[in-house]
């Protein structure tokens, strides 16, 4: 009798389950982006990325992403214009996903990088990752005030910095630049793609030192 | 001292309970696996098999698509080959899914006839579709060739500024922990022209030995450095600096 329970029990172990209410065509993009992660192929990465996710490899995404999300609700995530988000606080294995998941029209590889940006926000051990308060003033490289590009609204003095390359920004920047790279199955658009974003979010990153730190690594590839 | 009667009778409690756990388990599955779709587990082969898809393979489900909108341009003209690589790009254009192969093997060194139907789709797609006309701009910046080629991209940085994801008319909440996706997809088609238009020279230098090709270059990117995005101005200043231009 035990032999035929215990293997319901976990049965379910690795599954991603996906609220009622998540409409279908969001679950359905969820998870043909997550599969296409995970199909990703690499021989090389820095020495961050290994730190962090170890090989460019889709397996090797799949399971950090596996380890810390359980599960994907539906929510507004506040309002405005994000696409996903957690409340590691309320539900830490859980991710929320918005109608913007796939009413923006987002490269795919941007997605994921909100994906595993939030997914970095769930490990409570780490203190779920938690943002910077960008400095005053937080200038750009040509020294000038980092604004919203069109609001005007400032950076500085916002909790949408990092000061460590490990952080949610950092991480999920780390992990488009060695895709950008070091990806052997990815097309020109992705990669492409994976390097915009990339060199755009590492702008997150107001610690001299830490950004530094990854430049110097995006610099290195090195054989698994 | 438990009576012979009373252990039997105990036996059969315990394999009822036992019994009705187990039905309870089996239907509280049952239940759970309604909403679960399996998660990218470790055998990739698997994978693929739950995306319906197989390696190398590429098709639109109808629960994938975003909002589709048809491109509609006259392509009575263009050879069958031609024909097939057309229908490759009007499905990229709405797939949320980026990673397809056939667009590195099949549409690059492209006819002129098709550079003028790329050019005229990306003027007919909707401007929120900031991933469609990127990757008709990205086709267009990778195998340039002619004037119009340069002329189609410098018009992409004289076209209005895209300040709302939902409406490009409309400025949205800009929170600063997620506004910096949205501040790349907005100016996801000037970004995506730049960084391949710059891989091109890379790739042949030669182009700008034409004169009259070089002005027009000169022009472009004098039209870019306008467009009032910080950062695009800052990408093109680099170019122009690394081209002596």
């Amino acid at each position: 009798m035990l032999s035929i329970i215990l293997p319901l029990i976990t049965s379910t172990a690795f599954a991603l389950t996906f609220d009622k209410n998540v409409p279908q065509d969001i679950q359905a993009q969820m998870v043909a982006d997550l599969n296409f992660i995970g199909t990703l192929t690499g021989t090389r990465q820095t020495a961050l990325h290994q730190q962090i996710f170890t090989a460019v490899d889709g397996k090797k995404y799949s399971e950090f992403f596996n380890s810390r999300v359980k599960s994907v609700g539906l929510s507004a995530c506040g309002g405005g214009a994000a696409v996903a988000c957690v409340q590691p606080m309320f539900a830490p294995d859980k991710m929320w996903l918005t109608q913007n998941f796939i009413k923006f029209s987002h490269p795919q590889i941007a997605r994921m990088m909100v994906v595993f940006h939030e997914a970095r926000h769930t490990e409570t051990k780490n203190g779920n990752w938690g943002h910077a308060t960008c400095p005053r003033p937080f200038l750009d490289e040509q020294g000038k005030n980092k604004v919203s590009i069109w609001t005007g609204a400032p950076l500085a003095g916002e909790p949408a910095c990092d000061i460590t390359p490990l952080g949610s920004y950092g991480s999920s920047t780390i992990m488009l630049k060695n895709i950008a790279m070091n990806c052997d199955n990815c097309a020109e658009k992705v990669k492409m793609d994976a390097d915009l974003y990339a060199t755009d979010q590492i702008g997150r990153i107001s610690d001299a030192a830490a950004k530094k730190k990854m430049v110097d690594d995006f610099k290195t590839k090195r054989k698994i | 001292m438990i009576s012979k009667q009373n252990a039997k009778y105990r036996s059969i409690l315990f394999l009822l309970i036992l019994s009705g756990l187990a039905v309870w388990i089996f239907t509280r599955e049952k239940s759970l696996n309604k909403n679960q779709i399996e998660a990218p587990i470790v055998d990739t082969k698997v994978t693929q098999e739950l995306s319906g898809e197989t390696e190398g393979s590429f098709s639109l489900k109808p629960d994938q698509k975003a909002a589709k909108e048809e491109i509609k341009v006259e392509t009575g003209g263009l050879t069958p080959a031609d024909q097939k690589k057309w229908l490759l790009i009007t499905e990229s254009i709405n797939n949320p899914n980026d990673n397809e192969p056939r667009v590195d093997s099949e549409l690059k060194d492209l006819s002129n006839e098709m550079h003028v139907l790329i050019r005229e789709a990306y003027s007919k797609t909707k401007m929120e579709n900031r991933n469609g006309r990127g990757f008709l701009a990205f086709l267009i910046a990778r195998d340039l060739k002619t004037l119009e080629d340069v002329r189609f991209l410098e018009s992409i940085y004289q076209e209005p500024p895209c300040v709302g994801m939902s409406d490009c008319s409309k400025q949205e909440d800009a929170d600063p922990h997620i506004a910096s996706i949205n501040q790349t997809s907005l100016n996801y088609p000037q970004y995506v022209a730049l960084y391949q238009f710059e891989r091109r020279l890379d790739a042949h230098p030669e182009l700008l030995q034409d004169p009259a090709f070089r002005a027009e270059v000169e022009a472009m990117l004098r039209e870019a450095k306008q467009f009032p995005a910080p950062e695009i101005s800052a990408r093109v200043a680099a170019l122009q600096e690394k081209l002596g231009l």
